[in-house]
């Protein structure tokens, strides 16, 4: 009897234990619990704004030009016409589903007269930018001048040579493209762009085809680019087709390009050259190459009323012909300053040396006024 | 064998159609999209990697903001990346959240003490520091400062919106060539940014502050 009840007691004694024990270690882990509480970041509350869809955006610029000092003749010098740096760009996209969306841009140029669709074209992004696939009408993908190309983007008033004169222009072309970006090691990451385009119609810069196509042959290139570390990206393009009618003359273009940024410095550089095929009566086969080598630096002074102020300098060099040598062959050197009081608006002023090789040097300046909204 | 998009009439239906029917509204900027900041898209990518455990990626994105942490590390004296390190280490997605967040937080202090140290003189660059600093407390931590506030019945969400508004104001106006100018209140700027900086304090107890700068 004692036995039992000292037992009793005993188990008794030892369930309140048990309980004292597991109420002090609940207690112990309740307690980092509710610190823990207060210490826990929910990841779950951050809210990333979705892509606002069937919402289009409007965009656009006006450039509007003059020469301060001109010694060329214009008919001659195309890139350097007055007109030329008057021009309207209209843009227009849409984000249609999560994946598709659309865009398009309409340059009016030449004093107005000129209506170009540069960009129209719908982007099915398949896996997360680094696949997505394009269809329509779209600067070609070769090189890196046709990024900055727009008057807003480009850095100096008129574009380098090697990008007007040996490939056409600003060369959009209506076809199939393929691109996105693959992260490598580190922060490397390969930048590819394929397209099958309709092509050129012929070699020189009247070549590009704006909704027509005078031949089968289809156009086949791209490009290449290494983004080393996020500030250095080398690349190499190569695009080639049948430019004639007859599907018979070939056109190659092959290209390297490097671009270097570094807080406000930036330094590009590419060099194209290009093959074409050509009847034995027009001349022959010929070649022709060009490169060219920009630098800039982006001050942001301490002054209000003045967003940035931007030194460019640049060298040029095409030879179009290696058959012949006249006035198509030149060096050039470019100096600007631009100067933007806001976003919204770049005031620049270029001065320009040409070095011809069959007539004297030609200096001109030029003042454009861009404003985009 | 030709592309069937040659035909200019379909493309330029296909144009009319999406430009015409679809067209609601505009907005500013040119057409190429505005960069985000650095911090924003690596917070995004970091917790989207995370997700999946896929360390080599998340470790990859928080590379690509080292200069960020240097940043802080020089003006705050604030060491994040060893905070980093530990949870990249052990796997713990939480942990290298938090110290990001920390970073958020010494990040927005960061464009208070460039604008203070300029004496919020240059309006321009003082407005887009704030600009940012509110896009990062909207985007990244506002989320949680709402869940605080519901759990502790408090309103630091609208007090914090309340204060990036009141900074705003601050900084003043620099009008149309200097008509309308409104001077800067750099004081009043300093308390606006102090009350925002001490809230999120309250909310997230586990932020390292770093050391008290006098101006």
């Amino acid at each position: 009897m004692i036995n039992l009840r000292k037992i009793l007691l005993n188990t008794f004694i030892a369930v309140l234990l048990l309980i004292n024990a597991s109420r002090l270690s609940q207690g112990e882990e309740r307690g980092p619990g509710k610190t823990d509480d207060k210490f826990f970041f929910d990841i779950d509350e951050i809210k990333f704004p979705e892509p606002k869809l069937l919402r289009p955006e409007f965009h656009g610029n006006i450039s509007l030009g003059a020469p301060f000092a001109e010694g060329l003749d214009e008919s001659e010098k195309g890139s350097s016409k007055v007109s030329d740096q008057t021009e309207i760009t209209l843009w227009a996209g849409v984000q249609i589903f999560k994946n598709l969306s659309f865009v398009t841009e309409l340059e009016i140029e030449d004093g107005f007269e000129v209506y170009e669709f540069e960009r129209c074209a719908l982007d099915w992004n398949i896996f997360n930018d680094k696949c997505i696939f394009r269809i329509g009408k779209f600067y070609y993908p070769f090189g890196i001048e046709r990024k900055v190309e727009n008057a807003v983007n480009n850095k100096l008033i008129d574009r380098p040579n090697p990008s007007i004169k040996i490939i056409p222009g600003t060369y959009s072309d209506e076809g199939l493209e393929l691109y996105g970006n693959i992260p490598f090691l580190y922060k490397t990451k390969l930048q590819y762009e394929f397209a099958a385009t309709n092509g050129l119609s012929s070699f020189e810069g009247k070549g590009e085809q704006h909704l027509d196509d005078n031949n089968d042959n289809i156009s086949l290139g791209g490009r290449l680019g290494l983004e080393l570390f996020p500030d250095l990206e080398v690349g190499a393009s190569y695009t080639t087709g049948k430019y004639d009618d007859d599907e018979r003359l070939r056109m190659d273009f092959v290209g390297v390009d490097a671009l270097f940024r570094k807080g406000g410095f930036e330094i590009r550089g590419e060099y194209i050259r290009s093959n074409v095929e050509r009847p034995t009566d027009a001349g022959g086969s010929f070649d022709r190459d060009g490169y060219y080598i920009q630098t800039s630096y982006k001050l942001l002074p301490e002054i209000n009323y003045i967003e940035h102020i931007e030194f460019v300098g640049r060298f040029d060099s095409i030879d179009p012909d290696d058959l012949v040598t006249d006035e198509g062959d030149m060096d050039r050197v470019a100096v600007g300053i631009n100067l933007s009081p806001s976003h919204h608006f770049i005031l620049k002023l270029q001065y320009e040396m040409e070095n011809e090789a069959t007539e004297d040097k030609e200096n001109k300046g030029f003042i454009q006024m861009n404003i985009r909204w | 064998m030709s592309i069937f998009l040659k035909q200019k009439y379909s493309i330029i239906f296909i144009y009319c159609v999406l430009i015409i029917i679809l067209c609601r509204g505009s907005s500013n900027g040119y057409g190429y999209k505005r960069n985000e900041d650095p911090i924003i898209t690596v917070f995004k990518s970091v917790i989207f990697n995370g997700k999946k455990s896929d360390w080599e990626r998340v470790k990859t994105d928080i590379d690509i903001i080292s200069d960020r942490l240097d940043d802080v590390k020089n003006i705050f004296a604030v060491d994040l990346r060893s905070g980093l390190n530990n949870g990249l280490s052990q796997r713990n997605l939480q942990e290298v959240i938090k110290v990001m967040a920390n970073l958020v937080f010494l990040s927005i202090k960061e464009k208070y003490y460039w604008n203070i140290s300029e004496g919020l003189r240059m309006f321009t660059r003082a407005k887009v520091r704030l600009r940012i600093a509110e896009e990062y407390y909207t985007l990244l931590l506002s989320g949680n400062v709402r869940r605080y506030d519901k759990l502790n019945g408090t309103k630091f969400h609208d007090e914090i919106f309340n204060k990036f508004t009141e900074a705003r104001n601050d900084l003043g106006s620099i009008g149309f060539l200097g008509a309308g100018a409104v001077s800067p209140r750099l004081k009043d700027f300093e308390i606006a940014t102090k009350g925002i900086e001490q809230k999120l304090l309250i909310v997230f107890p586990y932020f390292e502050s770093g050391k008290e700068i006098t101006y």
